[in-house]
């Protein structure tokens, strides 16, 4: 039960904060504010990637 | 630009909240991480070091809040703001229409979740429903904090007061994911205020009195004057550190609380055995290192403003003697 729910409350934190950093690069997209689109994808992987890495070892 | 909001006793107690409550956010945590943060532990004198530190600075919370809470009774127009304060129906309009917004089903923001950019102070609320949500839940978490603080001061008067060692150990645990909870909202508020594209690297509100906001008129364009700022080259890599170290630092915080199981969760109550790992010892302290930039912007913002005052009154010196009919004045030989 304990390892379900560990595995239940980083999975929504992953969701959320995952969720949020793609979120925020596909509403500014289309934007012309002088930001890169593609280096804003790159970045929201990078964070992505991290978050991963960083909780896999622990519920795995 | 003309968003001056707080008077000046308010940019002192926000000050000073600010810095009494990243001590506790720092003490505290370094007590709840004690795995990921040693060297913070071993900075601020071993545990029992740490331990006097977050009550002394929970002590000072408590005269803020004292001293808040009185000048909010008698000190003159406080309860008209403190109304001001108050959530109504409209602040759900506002919030329901920010959603349309954000979807491209509104054409502007409601008037009550008007803060910043484009708008004169007569056109915005004094809060809008985001000002007054922060008000409001950094109020309720500072009060259970400052309640179950005072209910744990003492671990063995605790289990005597609650009678059941697993009562007390609930407080415990309850004191210490709440500051957890509160972590994030702190986050957020240093990047929305430090990092916005129109004030950055700080937002002067918090710190320049509304008395000594400068009230420029712009008579020769249209608008408020922030088409006037320009932004700084630094904002664009700036916000993008920022934002993905307050993701990261979130995240690492909220899983570390899930898994750790030292002081002041015990083993038998979280979910998780205790383990770390390398990246969450990394994410955890970077969200530390934004809770240290939230106390560098709000030094330079104190900064900021001393040398904004010192400007006003060197101008102030130097301006000639005004004539009581509005002309220059002059010697009467």
């Amino acid at each position: 039960m304990a390892g379900v729910l560990d595995l239940v409350y980083v999975a929504l934190a992953l969701v959320v904060a995952v969720g949020g950093v793609f979120t925020v690069w596909w509403v500014g997209r289309d934007l012309d504010d002088g930001v890169d689109a593609t280096s804003d994808l790159l970045r929201a992987v990078a964070v992505s990637a991290f978050l991963v890495l960083l909780a896999w070892p622990l519920v795995s | 630009m003309d968003h001056g909001k707080f008077t000046r006793v308010t940019t002192y107690f926000h000050s000073l909240l600010a810095l009494d409550v990243f001590l506790l956010f720092f003490t505290g945590y370094s007590v709840m991480f004690n795995d990921e943060l040693w060297w913070m532990v071993e900075f601020m004198g071993g545990n029992a070091g740490v331990l006097a530190l977050h009550r002394i600075a929970g002590f000072a919370l408590i005269v803020l809040t004292v001293f808040w809470v009185t000048l909010m009774l008698v000190g003159p127009g406080r309860r008209k703001n403190f109304k001001a304060v108050l959530p109504t129906p409209t602040d759900a309009k506002a919030f329901i229409q920010d959603v349309q917004f954000v979807l491209g089903r509104a054409d502007e923001r409601h008037p009550n979740a008007r803060q910043f950019a484009g708008y004169s102070s007569d056109e915005v609320p004094l809060l809008s429903y985001v000002g007054k949500g922060v008000v409001w839940i950094f109020t309720v978490e500072l009060v259970l904090l400052m309640i179950s603080g005072l209910l744990i001061w003492s671990k063995t008067g605790a289990a005597q007061l609650f009678q059941t060692k697993a009562a007390a150990t609930a407080f415990v645990t309850f004191h210490g994911l709440l500051g957890v909870v509160m972590v994030m909202g702190i986050m957020f508020h240093i990047f929305e205020h430090g990092f916005h594209p129109a004030f950055y690297p700080v937002e002067m509100k918090a710190f320049v009195p509304k008395s000594v906001m400068p009230h420029e008129e712009h008579d020769d364009h249209e608008g408020t004057g922030i088409e006037l700022l320009s932004l700084r080259p630094t904002w664009k890599w700036a916000v993008n550190l920022a934002g993905a170290a307050v993701v990261i630092g979130i995240v690492s915080v909220l899983v570390g609380s899930i898994f750790d199981s030292g002081y002041p969760i015990p083993a038998g109550l979280t979910p998780g055995g205790g383990p770390t790992s390398v990246l969450l010892t990394i994410g955890i302290n970077i969200g530390m290192f934004v809770l240290l930039l939230g106390v560098v912007l709000s030094t330079y913002g104190n900064v900021l403003r001393a040398r904004y005052e010192q400007q006003v009154a060197g101008e102030q010196d130097s301006e000639p003697e005004t004539a009581a009919d509005g002309g220059q004045p002059r010697d009467d030989d």
